[in-house]
């Protein structure tokens, strides 16, 4: 399968699970900015580098 | 006096007896009445509200019941920021007809210190989504030329000041949208440090980015207006409890010795800017060492870290604030709004935690960075104001932004201007300080604007 093909099917999957009620021409749409959310959620993970154990930044402290 | 004075000239002026509160008003109505058709800030304007209160400002200062430098100065909320027995529509369908009970907590202290309420203002809808044609109201058009988009959310506040409808009006900035409309709109706007206003009655977007702040004409006025909106309300649980100085009583004296870091990186490799843009910045930095502040380069990680890192944030919390809506009224938003907000179904819970551990590694990063210098100095948009028409829905996703970091990391934000590119359309720097240092970081906007000529030219409408 195509890296289109497997996204698309990541997406359709992540979709019906969500519960949202969309029409064709809608999920289309969407899926334009689903690769946005792919690319950004890989930058985030930055390919493992983190330890398992690595502690996330408090919400409601401007500096920690 | 310039016929649309800023908050601090206004407040001299009504201080000294020259100005009538109701005097100014009608000035701005006047103004309102011949423009506001072509601008569209306003989804709710009150002209009988807004007399009401110039004539109680003005019998008031009449008879010695004063209440500080904002009393009767012509004023207005983005349409998120709740109003008691007003509707508050955060610019859509969903909320039309939504009338809170009680003022947001900012609302109430602008209100004590006496400012003159026009109404509510024009945003994106909820505050993200715009800008957009298929919502009950149009989208804000900027006043240096209304083909060009205010930048946004808060489009209707950054475009009813840049035309002297009112002389200030509030704003929230979870990923820029105070310092876009500002920097588009050649304003002066801060997103003050995370926890310095509370977010209490305002409309959530995204809980740990989202910020409230003022836009106005001058970095002093921004000053005036922290002092009445800055305070700690437990009804925030990020409301910092916190001994508040006199903002704009710290704005004076000068940045002499000022230690300021440019983030060239960002703007040079990480992504680019306009040469307008880049010219403007790089005489802006001549004033400012002119000033006598010691300018150097510093290096924070990379744009696109600190970008897709608040993406992935603000998507996800916006997605959980609007999940039951958008599986019951998912054609009830605008096409912009849900089509962004959505896509929080696709992010996992592994994702938003790796956000939140970039995050604490970026403001650490941050924190570095700022032992060497005292304020940060960078663009606030890598181009002046584009066309209305060429904006779409997910344009603002395809290059990092530069403010989305200091939302990232709280810390205060205040954007200038700093000229005009050919076409007349203002430009913009931004100024970056340590958390609770925003006095500091309004002092430099201060001694900038003090210095240069930009604060004398005016949309002409």
């Amino acid at each position: 399968m195509t890296e289109i093909g497997k996204d698309k099917e990541a997406f359709e999957a992540q979709l019906r699970r969500s519960g949202l009620k969309l029409d064709e021409g809608q999920r289309s749409e969407l899926f334009v900015g689903y690769g946005h959310i792919v690319r950004m959620a890989a930058r985030v993970r930055g390919d493992g580098v983190r330890q398992r154990e690595a502690e996330p930044a408090s919400i409601f402290k401007a500096a920690d | 006096m310039h016929p649309v004075p800023s908050i601090a000239e206004a407040a001299a002026d009504i201080g000294s007896g020259k100005l009538s509160p109701v005097a100014l008003a009608e000035a701005c109505l006047a103004r309102i009445e011949a423009s506001e058709a072509r601008i569209n800030s306003f989804i709710h304007l009150d002209k009988a509200r807004a007399l009401a209160q110039a004539k109680k400002a003005e019998a008031e200062i009449r008879e010695g019941h004063l209440k500080g430098p904002l009393q009767g100065i012509p004023f207005a909320y983005k349409d998120i920021f709740e109003t008691g027995g007003l509707a508050t529509t955060a610019h859509s369908r969903l909320l039309k007809d939504y009338v809170p009970k009680q003022d947001a907590y900012t609302v109430a202290k602008l209100a004590e210190a006496g400012v003159v309420s026009f109404g509510k203002l024009a945003t994106h809808e909820f505050a993200w989504g715009g800008p957009s044609f298929d919502l009950p109201w149009p989208p804000a058009r900027n006043p240096w030329n209304t083909e060009h988009f205010t930048g946004g959310s808060s489009s209707g506040t950054g475009a009813a000041v840049a035309a002297g409808f009112i002389l200030g009006g509030t704003g929230s900035d979870t990923g820029g949208s105070i310092r876009t409309p500002s920097s588009f709109c050649g304003l002066a706007g801060i997103k003050p440090t995370y926890g310095l206003l509370s977010r209490s009655g305002i409309q959530p977007l995204a809980f740990s980015l989202d910020h409230a702040g003022p836009l106005a004409w001058t970095a002093e006025d921004c000053a005036m207006l922290l002092d009445a909106m800055a305070g700690h309300d437990p009804a925030d649980p990020a409301s910092a409890k916190i001994d508040l100085p006199s903002f704009r009583a710290s704005i004076g004296g000068g940045i002499a010795g000022l230690r300021i870091g440019v983030v060239r990186h960002f703007f040079e490799t990480d992504t680019s800017i306009s040469d307008d843009v880049g010219a403007a910045f790089e005489t802006s930095m001549g004033v400012l060492r002119q000033a006598g502040a010691i300018i150097t380069d510093v290096r924070l990680p990379p744009l696109d870290d600190w970008f897709s890192c608040g993406m992935i944030l603000m998507i996800s919390e916006a997605y959980s604030v609007h999940e039951p809506w958008l599986k019951e009224r998912y054609n009830d938003y605008g096409e912009y709004f849900r089509d962004r907000c959505a896509l929080g179904a696709f992010i996992t819970s592994a994702d938003y935690m790796a956000a939140m551990r970039l995050r604490r590694e970026l403001r650490t990063a941050l924190a570095k960075v700022m032992t060497s210098v005292d304020v940060l100095a960078l663009p606030t948009t890598a181009t002046s104001a584009p066309r209305l028409s060429a904006m779409t829905k997910y344009g603002s996703f395809e290059a990092p932004t530069f403010t989305m970091p200091f939302n990232v990391s709280g810390s205060p934000a205040l954007s200038i201007c700093n000229g005009f590119d050919l076409q007349g359309l203002p430009l913009s720097m931004q100024i970056v300080g340590r958390p609770f240092e925003d006095a500091q970081v309004l002092r430099v906007g201060h001694t900038y604007e003090r210095m240069t000529s930009w604060r004398d030219r005016r949309p002409q409408l």
